[in-house]
């Protein structure tokens, strides 16, 4: 009793010999498969166009068309599918054996036939078959799938375009390099304006791949624009994101992120960076850059109380950048499993001469150590350049402007509790916003609050010199001072009164700032000579350039700050 | 001529695998098997035929190595033999030999005169109903 | 990669050994090490033979951490090699973890 085989197959005989083709059709369907039979090349190929048998039984020596050639236009017609071809043959030298399988033959059996062989060798081609057959249609799914993939990857950053669009990227003091799967690898590359002309950075790496990183970069970009764009500084900006991040993502996942805030008016920058390679500040007067380090936890970590929202404040003035980098860069392996370094990175750094093509050093760098790039490679440098050469946008309004408040005053005062940790300053700006005249110097507005503001809090509640701040140095240690005065203060105040008034056809905001310091002699620091290299008194001078009217009482206490509008058309 | 023709075993076992159609295979192996020998006779005797000619000499071998197939499947080992022989001067394997090939093939004749007494015997004892 | 585990004889700690990379395809046996304790107070993370962090294995650290009461948590990680102790550095894990000294 010959061995069943477990499927039916379709089987094609192709002999020329009449007796034959009898003989191995009468074997073939005692095995339970269903026989086609042909009696020369030609129409085997013919009738395996039609009729598709799963498997074909091909006498070499055939007229018309030898095995052979009918094999191969057989092996054609199959495509990506597995046919076997059985060659039945007589033929016995090596040469003609190894024809058969040249010619697409996957195994032989001799003549006279011997069943079992037949058999055992049909079932063995059957398994090879399945086997292809399987792998085809996983193929095919693997392929779909993947199809499915793509386009809900081109959703979500059709998505994320929406809201990153508000950004500055394209502004001319930056350049950067990001991979198009930069959203997919987690790499988020933010850049906003403040109101008051600062701009804000944030170079980011969620862990994880594809869409969970992608996600979590949409709630974070909705944080950093929106509250940039309120006038909030980088440390509520970082409580913020770090909380939002914190309660939405799941415990095991969290964004490594640095952030700048660059003020070009001040020539200074404040930086955090939690969890990404050392970022380096490069200085333009050829001393050697200093890095940023990460001394924070990455965002989304630690809870609202233990989050660390310090910064480090470092002087930026002409010349100097900013160079940020993800760890894609230093953590791109070369031939034998060695990390490309931070070591080769700075070599990268101190021996470039022209800095608008460092970013296409580090490449090349890069490139040569490894030669296979990487896709999560993420580099941003930002360069100092002169306030007036850049600008915020325009802010757009959304309401009717009928409603505008014309005739009111309002007054408020943060005590030192509140001075340690609360910024009024967005609040107070949204509120200001509400008078429409008002909107087109909101720019201007929101320059002279923060220096008021600062001046009152740091020179007169703190009682810091700002004459610390002359070099690299003293700037390091006068910011150390705040932080710590701050953290320690118990007593004082600041006061803000607002009093708007109609005038004509527009009107007349007022503005007075009140601390409980020490005052300052404020004639003298107005007639010092606005030198170009010092840090400190560039302020005052700034408020009485930006606004209609500016004075200080006799005890330099309290200061005072008008801004007026005509009608609106 | 030899002594056992046919060999009983594939007999039998054709026999085990044909099941009612045994008795077609053979007549049907019989009448091809008559076409094709007076195929080869009828090449030798064309006047056309040399063993200088290629062509002449491929097809024998093609006939022949069909020949020989056929015959072993049906267990006609001897007749399948001499085939292979036939199959070897016409294809050029052995040195080409005029007078070898004529006697291969009235010796291909004769051994298939055998072969057929027996299957005539084989047709006669399957209508008796064995 | 493979993940053994110990409790010590008090039943008051639970050591996890990592040996190899300690990357995303350790997920299931990280987890099954330390799922089903709630005897030990405190938690070993000994990460002598493994030759390589990746932020899967941070994101990891931090499931266990949970696990383990967060901020009220004990986990220690030790025998860290130079090349997991610079990556432990960069995200500042040790303000989570007690990270042992070099022996």
């Amino acid at each position: 009793m010959l061995p069943s085989t477990p499927d039916r197959l379709t089987v094609l005989i192709a002999d020329d010999n009449v007796s034959d083709r009898m003989l191995l059709s009468a074997i073939v369907s005692r095995q339970g498969h269903d026989v086609l039979t042909a009696s020369n090349g030609a129409e085997a190929v013919s009738l395996f166009e039609r009729r598709r048998p799963q498997l074909v039984l091909m006498d070499a020596m055939m007229p018309v068309m030898d095995g052979f050639e009918a094999a191969r236009q057989i092996k054609a017609l199959a495509g990506d599918a597995l046919v076997p071809i059985i060659f039945l043959t007589s033929l016995t030298e090596g040469e003609d054996l190894a024809r058969c399988l040249d010619a697409g033959g996957d195994d032989f059996v001799a003549k006279p036939y011997n069943q079992l062989v037949l058999a055992a060798k049909i079932n063995a081609m059957n398994r090879l078959r399945v086997l292809q057959e399987t792998v085809l249609h996983q193929r095919d799914l693997i392929t779909r799938h993947h199809k499915y993939l793509l386009n809900e990857q081109r959703v979500a950053k059709a998505l994320f375009d929406q809201i990153a669009h508000s950004g500055c990227l394209s502004s001319t003091n930056i350049r950067y390099l990001q991979s198009p799967y930069a959203l997919f690898n987690g790499d988020l590359l933010l850049a906003a304006w403040s109101p008051s002309g600062n701009m804000h950075l944030l170079l980011g790496d969620f862990t994880g791949h594809g869409l969970p990183a992608a996600v979590g970069a949409m709630p974070l970009a909705e944080v950093f624009y929106g509250m940039t764009a309120k006038g909030y500084g980088l440390r509520e900006t970082l409580r913020e994101m770090n909380a939002k991040l914190k309660r939405i993502l799941p415990v095991d996942m969290f964004c490594c992120a640095a952030l700048l805030s660059l003020n070009f008016k001040q020539q200074l920058v404040e930086v955090w960076n939690g969890g990404l390679p050392d970022g380096y500040l490069l200085h333009g007067d050829g001393r050697p850059h200093t890095p940023l380090i990460s001394s924070n936890v990455p965002l989304g970590v630690l809870s609202a109380g233990s989050f660390d929202d310090n910064t480090q404040v470092y002087p930026f003035g002409p010349g100097d950048r900013v160079f940020l980098l993800s760890d894609g860069v230093v953590d791109s392996t070369g031939q034998d499993g060695e990390l490309f370094g931070a070591r080769r990175l700075q070599n990268v750094l101190v021996s470039n001469r022209n800095p608008a093509l460092l970013i296409e050093e580090v490449q090349w760098a890069l490139a040569r150590f490894n030669g296979q790039a990487r896709d999560d490679v993420s580099m941003v440098e930002v360069a100092f350049t002169e306030p007036d050469l850049l600008g915020p946008p325009s802010v757009i309004y959304t309401d009717s402007g009928d409603c505008s408040p014309l005739d009111w005053s309002a007054s408020f005062e943060y005590r030192a509790v509140t001075l340690k940790r609360f910024n009024p300053l967005p609040y107070l700006l949204q509120l200001l916003q509400e008078v429409h005249g008002l909107r087109s110097q909101s720019g201007e507005l929101y320059i002279v609050l923060s220096e008021l503001y600062s001046n009152a809090l740091e020179h007169g509640v703190l009682g810091l010199d700002s004459a610390l701040k002359r070099d690299a140095e003293g700037f390091g240690l006068y910011y150390q001072q705040r932080g710590e005065r701050l953290d320690t203060l118990e007593d004082g105040f600041i006061r803000i009164d607002f009093n708007i008034v109609p005038a004509g056809d527009g009107g007349r905001l007022t503005v007075r700032v009140q601390d409980s310091g020490a005052g300052f002699d404020s004639d003298r620091v107005l007639a010092m000579p606005p030198a170009t290299n010092q840090l400190s008194g560039r302020g005052l001078s700034l408020v009485r350039q930006l606004s209609d009217r500016c004075q200080w009482s006799d005890d330099g206490r309290t200061a005072s700050v008008e801004f007026a509008w005509e009608g609106l058309a | 001529m030899s002594n056992n023709p046919v060999d009983y075993n594939v007999l039998s076992t054709l026999r085990e695998v044909m099941e009612t159609e045994y008795p077609l295979l053979v007549e049907v192996f019989m009448d091809d098997s008559v076409t094709r020998i007076n195929e080869m006779v009828q090449l030798l005797d064309n006047p056309s035929f040399s063993t200088s000619s290629a062509a002449s000499l491929e097809n024998l071998g093609l006939m022949a190595h069909s020949f020989k197939g056929s015959t072993g499947n049906m267990g006609a080992t001897h007749l399948s033999e001499l085939c292979l022989q036939l199959e070897e001067q016409g294809r050029g394997i052995v040195a080409t030999d005029e007078a070898r090939i004529r006697l291969l093939v009235s010796q291909i004749e004769a051994e298939f005169t055998a072969v057929r007494d027996i299957f005539e015997r084989e047709l006669q004892l399957c209508h008796a109903g064995h | 990669m493979s993940v053994t585990s110990e409790r010590s004889a008090d039943g008051q700690q639970l050591t996890i050994t990592i040996s190899g990379r300690f990357d995303f395809s350790t997920h299931q046996d990280f987890r099954g090490a330390y799922e089903k304790e709630t005897q030990a107070k405190r938690i070993v993370v000994d990460l002598k033979d493994t030759s390589y962090l990746d932020s899967s294995a941070l994101g990891m650290l931090l499931l266990l951490r949970d696990h383990a009461g967060g901020d009220k948590s004990d986990v220690q990680l030790t025998n860290c090699n130079n090349d997991v102790r610079k990556i432990l550095e960069i995200s500042n894990f040790s303000k989570l973890f007690n990270i042992a000294k070099p022996a």
